[in-house]
């Protein structure tokens, strides 16, 4: 990873005055963060925290009311960074007349990319989000994960340096997540910068590198998320192949003490939600036909 | 042998305006008028902007650049106080006495003619200095981009089903005529002009309700959001919009325009085709009027909008019996005129009657013309020698003809004579200082008056024994499309910069209100002048509050001369806001032409395309300035 700050902002505050110039919030508050070249940097905070805020200034559809942001070593207002970057809102904003070929077709054209060139990088795209067999259908047709995927296709037409996600997870079902986030992963190995929100939080502890924390538009945490999320004071231990007694709950208690700390909790792991729903569909794709029946609570085969 | 023909009641044209010349388009006059109305303009929001901040941004520029803006600046300080001075004047009827008269064409602030000169000049300047953040723009625009979202909004409207309103306007188009009743000798004035009238309509409301709702309808589902972060000009997002909004009308314009022509062509009835299926090529005169009261207008009837000047029959007065005349002097004639055998003139006048009763007489007029080389001494002498000499010979030999026998002319009929080809041969030789010829009209009958136009007297510079000319026709109805064209392109340009700042309903409401305004501007100009009945706007809301009558003058209070003063700035204020409305009148005209079955001049419209292109560049650049800096995810 290397250290060329992909984004910098200094002192970025934005307030939103109403019609009269009267003060109606302050939606971020001083913000001094940057973004490196390669990495996958998670903006986090509760609804209304100042992340969307943050990502419209530093993409020009806001202006700062003070303080200043660079994108790419330019400042926001500057069209030519748009070159370089993709981006994914929040909400619904693709022309719900167009189909997905003629959606990538204008953002490409919008990029003033070659008709062969944006042909050949709209079909790869497509077939990269999973929405080949609806190509042709109009976005109106689109349940919400499918314009997302749409939407992240649109966001990468001009194999850009930087991709900044708005809530790239939201509206996905686990699998769908689990896809995007795979996306994004491999986004950042193929060298590319990486700004999401999200405030499901286990998406950005599996793949962020470093993150920052907003609450009512002030920045609360900052850094690395295995630093930050380090608890220097607890200790974690797995072990394979062996079973629960209470010989092996004595022993370990007593290595434990014998080195000044306390058991708290010991036993068998659970796995997350998100694993066990993944591998449920994983087997029910496996052996279609299989479904689970209510009244004896058993996975039985038809 | 009466060689008079007046069974031809078809076409009548009475233009309210001169036909355009290039020359007065892009004479002296009109540049400087425009260089200092836009560059007025541009000189205060330049002075404003760098009041409010801009000069910080000027100062951070560097060497040349802004050495050149700081030029520029100080060059655009004559005309900003010229501007002032202006907005002060609008004041100036405050500290006037209350009769003074206010006009709506004298400037408003008076200065010696040379000054309008160095004033254009600093006006230029403003105008280079406001646009050159446009030019500067130029390079970066890209073709694509714009015709990418050209090519957006108009798959947006025909996906969104917007060609369905114009079904209705193709079932005028093409049945039309079967719902107006109408004579034969009317089929086709009434046809295009309720074809003209209702597509004009439409497509008004139409394009500009496209103009109006895309930009708003784009930031509100945040579709903008995605365009304006790739790397496109704010500038091509306006230009796209206009580019595929009006290719979009276009289209519907040339297939509405198609199947009325072919309706038409097919259609029309023999007779009607025969007449009216046709674009004359008039050569018109300039009139003069000899023994009225004004030799430019004639006698004043009091009728109509002073249109047409009327000459009476002979009079009595202290010299004996004089004769008022009118005369249509050409200076040159076309050459190609001399090689016909026959020349068309036709004419249309207006009977004003002075005696009841007689409505469905005609009148009987004099019509004698002579060329340039006519000497009547010599033509009487010719004549004594030989009286049986041809009306032929004599318009070939002494540049003189008058249609036997008497002439009656019918209320708004139009007459016809042939005149001998030979006659514009004799036209063409002789002093090329003096008017190749002259066309004198008197009314014969003392209790009437003839009240004539300068366009109600020509000559046909086509063939109008060829017949139907659907061809010419044709080409003559697409012209008039044309205009269409210009008014669109004005009025979904106008609304559509509107709309990158205000919301569909308020653009579309204002772009509107624009075009009326610009509609009525003669009235507009008369209330300025208070000629119009009535008192102010303050006047009448007080009259309200007293519910006092509107003939009653209001007594002579000191509240009510204020209130009659303070109307008098209102006056001058909108006087100097219709300065700025588009000339729509001229371009509403063409379809006169069309179905009267006049050609249209090409230099007319071209300068009229010229006025137009010239009235958006202003408009284009305001919207180029409100789009750059709209903050487009911000409050709305
Ligand atoms: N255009 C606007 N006008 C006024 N206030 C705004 C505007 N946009 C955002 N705000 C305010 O700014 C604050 C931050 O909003 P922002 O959209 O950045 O939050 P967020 O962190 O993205 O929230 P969420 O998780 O719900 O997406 C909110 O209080 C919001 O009300
Ligand atoms: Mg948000």
């Amino acid at each position: 990873m290397s250290n060329v700050k992909v984004v910098e902002t200094r002192k970025l505050t934005k307030i939103f005055l109403d019609f009269w110039g009267r003060k109606k919030k302050t939606a971020l508050r001083a913000l001094d963060i940057h973004v490196d070249e390669g990495e996958i940097f998670g903006l986090l905070g509760p609804n209304g925290s100042g992340k969307t805020t943050t990502i419209k200034l530093l993409l020009g559809l806001l202006y700062p009311s003070e303080g200043e942001a660079f994108v790419l070593g330019k400042p926001t207002t500057d069209v030519k960074k748009n070159e370089y970057i993709g981006y994914l809102p929040e909400e619904s904003y693709l022309y719900r007349f167009l189909n997905a070929e003629e959606t990538l077709d204008f953002y490409g054209r919008l990029f003033d990319i070659e008709p062969r060139v944006r042909r050949k990088r709209a079909a790869e795209l497509i077939e990269r989000v999973g929405l080949e067999r609806d190509k042709k259908r109009q976005l109106r047709e689109y349940s919400k994960g499918m314009r997302q995927r749409i939407g992240l296709a649109q966001a990468l037409i001009n194999n850009p340096k930087l991709v900044i996600l708005d809530e790239p997870t939201s509206g996905l079902d686990p699998l769908g997540a689990y896809w995007m986030k795979d996306l994004i992963r491999s986004l950042r190995n193929e060298g590319k910068t990486v700004i999401m929100c999200s405030h499901r939080l286990e998406d950005v502890q599996d793949i962020c590198d470093r993150i920052a924390i907003l609450h009512e538009g002030d920045l609360q945490a900052y850094g690395k998320v295995s630093t930050l999320l380090q608890d220097a004071d607890r200790l974690e231990l797995r072990a394979s192949n062996i079973r629960l007694s209470d010989a092996l709950k004595r022993d370990l208690e007593a290595v434990v003490k014998a080195h000044g700390g306390t058991l708290d909790a010991f036993g068998h792991p659970t796995t997350t939600l998100e694993d066990y729903f993944l591998k449920v569909v994983a087997e029910s794709k496996a052996r279609p036909g299989r479904r689970f029946l209510a009244d004896d609570t058993a996975v039985q085969s038809r | 042998m009466n060689s008079m023909n007046l069974n031809l009641p078809w076409a009548a044209l009475s233009l309210e305006r001169d036909p355009l010349e290039l020359f007065q388009v892009l004479s002296v006059g009109s540049t400087l008028f425009y260089l200092l109305t836009v560059g007025g303009l541009a000189s205060l929001c330049a002075f404003l902007w760098f009041l409010a901040g801009g000069f910080r941004k000027v100062f951070a520029l560097k060497g040349f650049a802004r050495l050149a803006v700081l030029l520029l600046l100080a060059l655009s300080v004559p005309i900003l106080l010229l501007d002032i001075a202006s907005i002060v004047a609008l004041f100036r009827p405050l500290f006037l006495p209350a009769d003074a008269v206010i006009s709506a064409n004298a400037p408003l602030v008076a200065r010696p003619g040379w000054a309008d000169f160095p004033l254009a000049f600093s006006g230029l300047a403003a105008i280079l200095l406001v646009s050159a953040p446009f030019v500067a723009n130029i390079p970066r625009l890209s073709p694509r981009r714009i015709l990418a979202i050209a090519n957006l909004s108009f798959k947006e409207a025909i996906r969104k089903r917007v060609l369905y309103a114009f079904t209705g306007l193709l079932l005028i188009v093409l049945f039309g005529s079967w719902f107006i009743p109408s004579k034969p000798t009317d089929e086709l004035r009434t046809y295009v002009s309720v074809v003209f009238y209702a597509m004009t309509v439409v497509l008004i409301l139409v394009g500009a309700l496209l103009a109006a709702s895309g930009l708003p309808a784009d930031i509100r589902t945040q579709s903008l959001f995605l365009i304006v972060t790739k790397p496109v000009e704010r500038v091509e997002i306006l230009l796209g919009r206009l580019i595929g909004t009006m290719a979009l009308m276009t289209l519907v314009l040339v297939v509405l325009t198609s199947a009325g022509l072919m309706y038409i062509i097919r259609g029309v009835s023999p007779d009607a085709a025969e007449e009216s299926l046709k674009a004359r090529l008039p050569l018109f005169g300039f009139l003069e009027f000899k023994n009225t009261s004004s030799a430019a207008k004639g006698d004043n009837v009091g009728r109509e909008w002073e249109y047409r000047g009327y000459i009476s029959g002979p009079t009595q007065s202290a010299t004996g019996i004089v004769s008022p005349e009118a005369s249509w002097v050409y200076p040159t004639v076309p050459s190609v005129l001399a090689t016909r055998d026959k020349v068309q003139a036709e004419f249309t006048f207006d009977i004003y009657r002075t005696t009841k009763g007689f409505e469905n007489r005609g009148v009987g007029i004099g019509l004698v013309i002579t060329t340039r080389n006519h000497d009547a001494e010599a033509m009487r002498r010719a004549r004594e020698k030989d009286p049986s000499l041809s009306p032929e010979q004599i318009a070939s030999d002494h540049g003189y003809f008058q249609p036997a026998g008497s002439v009656t002319f019918f209320d708004y009929a139009t007459g016809s004579v042939d005149i001998p080809g030979a006659l514009f041969a004799n036209a063409l030789k002789g002093d090329p200082k003096l008017p190749a010829l002259t066309v004198r009209v008197t009314c014969k009958e003392s209790t009437q008056y003839v009240g004539m136009a300068r366009y109600d007297f020509y000559f046909r510079q086509d063939d109008a024994r060829a017949g139907a000319q659907p061809v010419r026709f044709a080409v003559n109805f697409f012209l008039a499309s044309f205009a269409l064209w210009l008014r669109l392109l004005l009025v979904i340009s106008v609304t559509l910069v509107l709309s990158t700042e205000l919301s569909t309903v308020i653009s579309l409401l204002m772009g509107m209100v624009l075009m009326m305004l610009a509609h009525v501007q003669e009235f507009v100009r008369e209330l300025v002048e208070g000629k119009s009945a009535g008192g102010g706007p303050l006047e009448n809301i007080k009259r309200l509050i007293d519910n006092s009558v509107a003939a009653k003058p209001l007594e002579d209070t000191a509240l009510n001369t204020l209130i009659q003063q303070s109307d008098k700035v209102v006056r001058e204020v909108l006087g100097a806001l219709a300065r700025f409305l588009p000339e729509v009148d001229r371009l509403s005209y063409y379809p006169e032409y069309v179905g009267n079955g006049f050609a249209i001049g090409g230099a007319d419209l071209a300068c009229n395309a010229i006025l137009t292109i010239f009235y958006i560049l202003p408009w284009l650049l305001l919207g180029f300035y409100l789009l750059r800096w709209r903050e487009v995810a911000g409050p709305t």
